[in-house]
């Protein structure tokens, strides 16, 4: 499977990404040919997320979501099926939905109004006898369906490859882990209003972040702050952490930069990465650790059901995931980010938030507001995080400056990876170990290989 | 299309970009005394403009006031972002002057261009 789309070889691909030093190539966040390349062999291959089920719920229901450049409509059909379909009039392209969510009982293009049924199916052609004669065979000129649709409980995806693997196999043991952490919760329904905005940065280096538990106590010292949500995350700290300590921080000295004990990460919290197939990664605290800081969810992992579907090995793991390529499930605060790539330069960030639809109406509310203190372009986190990623992509391009690699080299050489049930996880502290294992799988997606080598080379060994 | 577009605010309850009581506008406050409030830092230079002011309500002590703003913020070297929207406030007399009791602030986006709202409206 070979594609002569521009003049990236397997050759310079493995050179992007280095397994051995931790050191990657600052072009991959700026060079607009390996995005174009991204967006053929990631974007146009992978299982991707759309949305919920629960925003979609009665037959007509729709959501537009996006697929690489596609801009792509969910829609409930009359069987309570969920169809998803290419948003542009199979005769000249125009958009044939402008709404982003709604319910339709057709779409009518505003160009020359063909329009089409909720299943895509062309119904309607003006002049189809005067103009066209009679000759246009409706039945070949509705609206694209995507290659596949699946979900995994209620999560939709859907890739435009008809020969990708099923969205379970897809997924594997990571991936499935991952959702289970979010929808084992309770009964989890969307929480209307889906958060929309755009950063400047390369979505590779919104996607590193996630896994990066290094970052917390600098960027969001403000946050942590005891007369900024300090106290609200529980003074004093839940399960004995201590509040952050931020008085001898020195800027001008990277030396003093350990903090002693931070909120949710610093140097006493274990911590454990999971690697898996296809790339998906989870990092963070472990369910037990003093650096874990689940506010609203109870003690939710010690139902039946959620036992079942962790397993043993999966119980402990309470980091954040992210689905290859761009899907972070923050469980803890039940939502998800989604991070969609616009230009190498231009990533919007689309926040989905949940709740259990069992939660009694105060706690609801309460988790609600939380959310939106906490994360989204207005949470006292997430506002922190924007610049620091637009820098570190702006400042990666200059001619020199493209020569330092990006470097993900923290506890390189210290990962021992233990397979227990099929999850492969690596029990330690904060390392850079999610991040490298993404950029390598990254690199593996960029090369093309057809399904059962990419399974393969993105399948983790005995060490990192 | 009429239904979309009742769908294009949330309503209460639902998700927004920002839900604030008074102990969270504090607590925004005290981030940017911090320090370390690094979206901040150093502080955008922002401005507000304010039109069609109308009262729309008078109960005596209070009023509901609403009005159209334009927010700019200029930023670090070269960066620059404009919210324009609606405010619908509630004002509370006291003395010579009034209070805010609340304030709803709808925006033109849907996608925001911004990569965050570090500022107040
Ligand atoms: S482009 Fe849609 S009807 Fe012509
Ligand atoms: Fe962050």
């Amino acid at each position: 499977m070979t594609k002569e789309t521009n003049s990236l070889t397997g050759e310079r691909i493995d050179g992007f990404v280095s397994l051995e030093t931790g050191e990657i190539d600052r072009s991959i966040f700026f060079d607009s040919a390996v995005f174009e390349h991204e967006m053929e062999t990631i974007f146009g291959r992978a299982w991707l997320f759309l949305c919920h089920a629960t925003q979609i719920p009665e037959r007509g229901d729709f959501f537009e979501s996006v697929m690489g450049r596609d801009n792509v409509l969910v829609v409930r059909q009359k069987d309570g099926s969920i169809k998803a379909l290419l948003n542009t009039c199979a005769h000249r392209g125009n958009a044939v939905c402008r709404a982003e969510e709604g319910n339709a009982r057709s779409f009518l293009c505003s160009y020359h109004g063909w329009s089409y049924g909720i299943d895509g199916r062309l119904k309607g052609v003006p002049g189809h006898k005067n103009f066209y004669k009679g000759d246009l065979d409706k039945s070949k000129h509705g609206l694209r369906e995507v290659a596949q649709v699946a979900d995994y409980k209620g999560f939709i995806f859907a890739t435009h490859d008809p020969t990708a693997p099923s969205l379970d196999d897809f997924l594997g043991a990571t991936g499935r882990l991952s959702l289970d952490l979010l929808a084992m919760k309770g009964d989890m329904e969307i929480v209307p209003g889906i958060q929309k905005f755009t950063i400047d940065c390369n979505w590779k280096i919104a996607v590193d972040n996630l896994f990066d538990w290094y970052h917390p106590q600098v960027t969001h010292a403000s946050a942590f702050a005891p007369s900024v949500l300090g106290s609200m995350l529980g003074g004093g700290g839940q399960n004995g952490a201590e509040e952050i300590d931020m008085t001898d921080l020195q800027m001008q000295d990277g030396a003093d930069l350990d903090i002693p004990l931070g909120l949710i990460s610093g140097t006493n919290f274990e911590q454990s990465v999971v690697l898996g197939e296809y790339g998906h990664a989870i990092g963070g605290p472990t369910a037990t650790s003093s650096g874990n800081a689940d506010m609203i969810s109870g003690p939710w992992r010690d139902t039946p059901e959620a036992k079942e579907a962790l397993g043993p090995a999966g119980a402990g793991v309470a980091g954040h995931p992210n689905l290859f390529p761009t899907l972070w499930v923050v469980q803890e605060m039940s939502q998800l980010s989604l991070r969609i790539p616009r230009t190498p330069d231009s990533t919007e960030i689309w926040w989905f938030t949940f709740a259990d639809r069992n939660l009694d109406p105060g706690m609801r509310q309460f988790s609600v507001n939380l959310v939106s203190h906490i994360f989204g372009p207005a949470g006292l986190l997430e506002q922190d995080d924007g610049e620091n990623w637009s820098q570190a992509t702006h400042q990666s391009c200059g001619f020199a400056s493209r020569n330092i690699p990006h470097l993900l080299n923290m506890g390189l050489g210290h990962g021992e990876i233990i397979d227990e049930g099929g999850l492969k996880r690596i029990e330690g502290f904060t390392s850079e170990h999610a991040q490298l294992y993404t950029y390598h799988a990254w690199a593996q997606w960029m090369k093309d290989l057809d399904w059962d080598e990419l399974k393969e080379a993105t399948t983790p060994g005995d060490t990192i | 299309m009429a239904k979309e577009r009742d769908l294009e605010f949330t309503k209460p309850g639902e998700m927004a970009f920002i839900d604030d009581q008074k102990m969270m506008l504090a607590a925004r406050v005290a981030r940017l005394r911090t320090g370390r409030a690094w979206a901040e830092d150093p502080p955008s230079r922002t401005r507000h403009l304010i039109t069609n002011i109308r009262v729309t309500g008078d109960d005596g002590d209070e009023l509901d006031v609403e009005s159209n703003f334009h927010l700019y913020r200029a930023r670090l070297k070269s960066e620059e972002d404009s919210w324009i929207g609606s405010r619908c406030d509630r004002l509370r007399r006291v003395g010579e002057s009034f209070h805010i009791v609340k304030r709803n602030v709808y925006l033109e986006h849907t996608v925001l261009l911004s990569r965050n709202l570090s500022n107040f409206f």
